[in-house]
């Protein structure tokens, strides 16, 4: 939980607590960088940029309820930012591996937890043919179940974007889980 | 039918894979690691933006870069000079308050034969401070007058005592009884 009290307190410049701050909202910035990038330590560089920006811009925020959202947009930001210059590779060639382990957890009887790892390669082989923005707007809706108002306003995209990115992705992952499981 | 059982089965597999990615939670490990990290990165941002706070708050309001620039050049150097000249100033008053202020025939008290030799007294009796500084015009000129003087002095009471001679044999008696006493001592 972020304690808005905190956050209220950094917004008027008191950095004090500001340790606590970071100790809180990193799990929900790593969340989000962590299942669009499918890398861990790249989604901590990016949790860590975020925390600094946070940091530096914690004073224009307008209220300390709007904070999780500003975290989010931050962190998703970044994420942008990152895929951006990564490049994706536009040939993409199916992970064997990843789909037989993809088939092995869907037809397991039992809920299985998944490690950081295996979340990572579930997450990269279900993505990997997704557009930064489409990865986004499934992640948020699907994963981290956030609502299109919310998504909106943490990536700027208009209510009919989302709606039609989602369905992109969501489309493009069903027709590779169809074609590989 | 073949189609819609598809469907069903695809979404079925899609929400099955998204189910379990949802309910597995990603775990931060090494997070207290990453808060000192950021806090490290925080205060190094923070000294930066000191420094260039003090120059916002003093040249902020030149919007062209090198004029910019140009000023913080030129206050620096500015300060520099004025640093120096202070230094420069601190050190000859220093000096000034080391040098001794003496007058003419208070330094010359002995009996001088020439210039060089009263001269040399006075500086070894430590009454002239050559340390750090040096004689003034007006002081050597003083110092020649009254070498001059005690010259002149010196010889009139010379000629006396060479004109009277119950005076200087007066004078050897006293000076020789003087001499034996220094020698029984």
């Amino acid at each position: 939980m972020i304690e808005l009290e905190l956050i209220e307190e950094c917004r008027k410049g008191d950095f004090r607590n500001f340790r606590k701050v970071v100790a809180s909202a990193s799990p929900f910035a790593f969340s989000v960088a962590f299942r669009i990038l499918g890398d861990e330590d790249i989604a901590k560089d990016i949790v860590q940029e975020t925390m600094v920006t946070i940091w530096r811009k914690i004073g224009d925020i307008k209220s300390k309820e709007a904070f999780k959202t500003w975290l989010y947009r931050i962190t998703y930001n970044k994420c942008c930012d990152y895929l951006r210059k990564k490049k994706v590779n536009a040939e993409v060639r199916a992970d064997e591996k990843g789909w037989k382990f993809i088939s092995d957890t869907v037809f397991s009887e039992r809920n299985p937890e998944l490690e950081n790892k295996e979340i990572a390669m579930i997450i990269k082989v279900l993505t990997e043919r997704l557009s930064p923005r489409q990865k986004a707007v499934f992640v948020m809706c699907d994963l981290e179940e956030l609502s299109h108002e919310e998504i909106s306003e943490i990536t700027g995209m208009s209510k009919r974007n989302i709606k039609a990115n989602l369905h992109f992705a969501r489309k493009r992952i069903g027709e590779m889980v169809e074609r590989y499981i | 039918m073949k189609d819609i059982f598809e469907m069903k089965s695809e979404s079925s597999k899609y929400e099955r894979i998204t189910d379990i990615l949802k309910k597995s939670r990603p775990v931060l490990t090494g997070s207290e690691a990453i808060e000192e990290n950021v806090m490290e990165r925080i205060r190094d941002k923070r000294k930066v933006n000191e420094s260039y706070n003090i120059l916002e708050h003093l040249f902020g309001w030149v919007y062209i870069g090198w004029v910019r620039n140009g000023l913080v050049a030129a206050s620096v150097l500015i300060i520099a000079f004025f640093a120096v000249q202070q230094s420069i100033i601190l050190k000859r008053i220093n000096n000034l308050e080391r040098q001794e202020v003496s007058t003419g025939p208070s330094f010359v008290k002995g009996v001088p034969d020439d210039f060089e030799s009263v001269f040399m007294i006075n500086t070894q009796s430590g009454k002239i401070s050559l340390k750090g500084g040096k004689l003034s015009d007006r002081q050597l000129k003083q110092l020649e007058k009254s070498i001059n003087d005690l010259q002149t002095s010196y010889s009139n009471l010379i000629k006396l005592i060479e004109d009277n001679p119950e005076l200087k044999q007066y004078l050897e008696n006293t000076l020789s009884e003087k001499n034996k006493k220094k020698i029984n001592l």
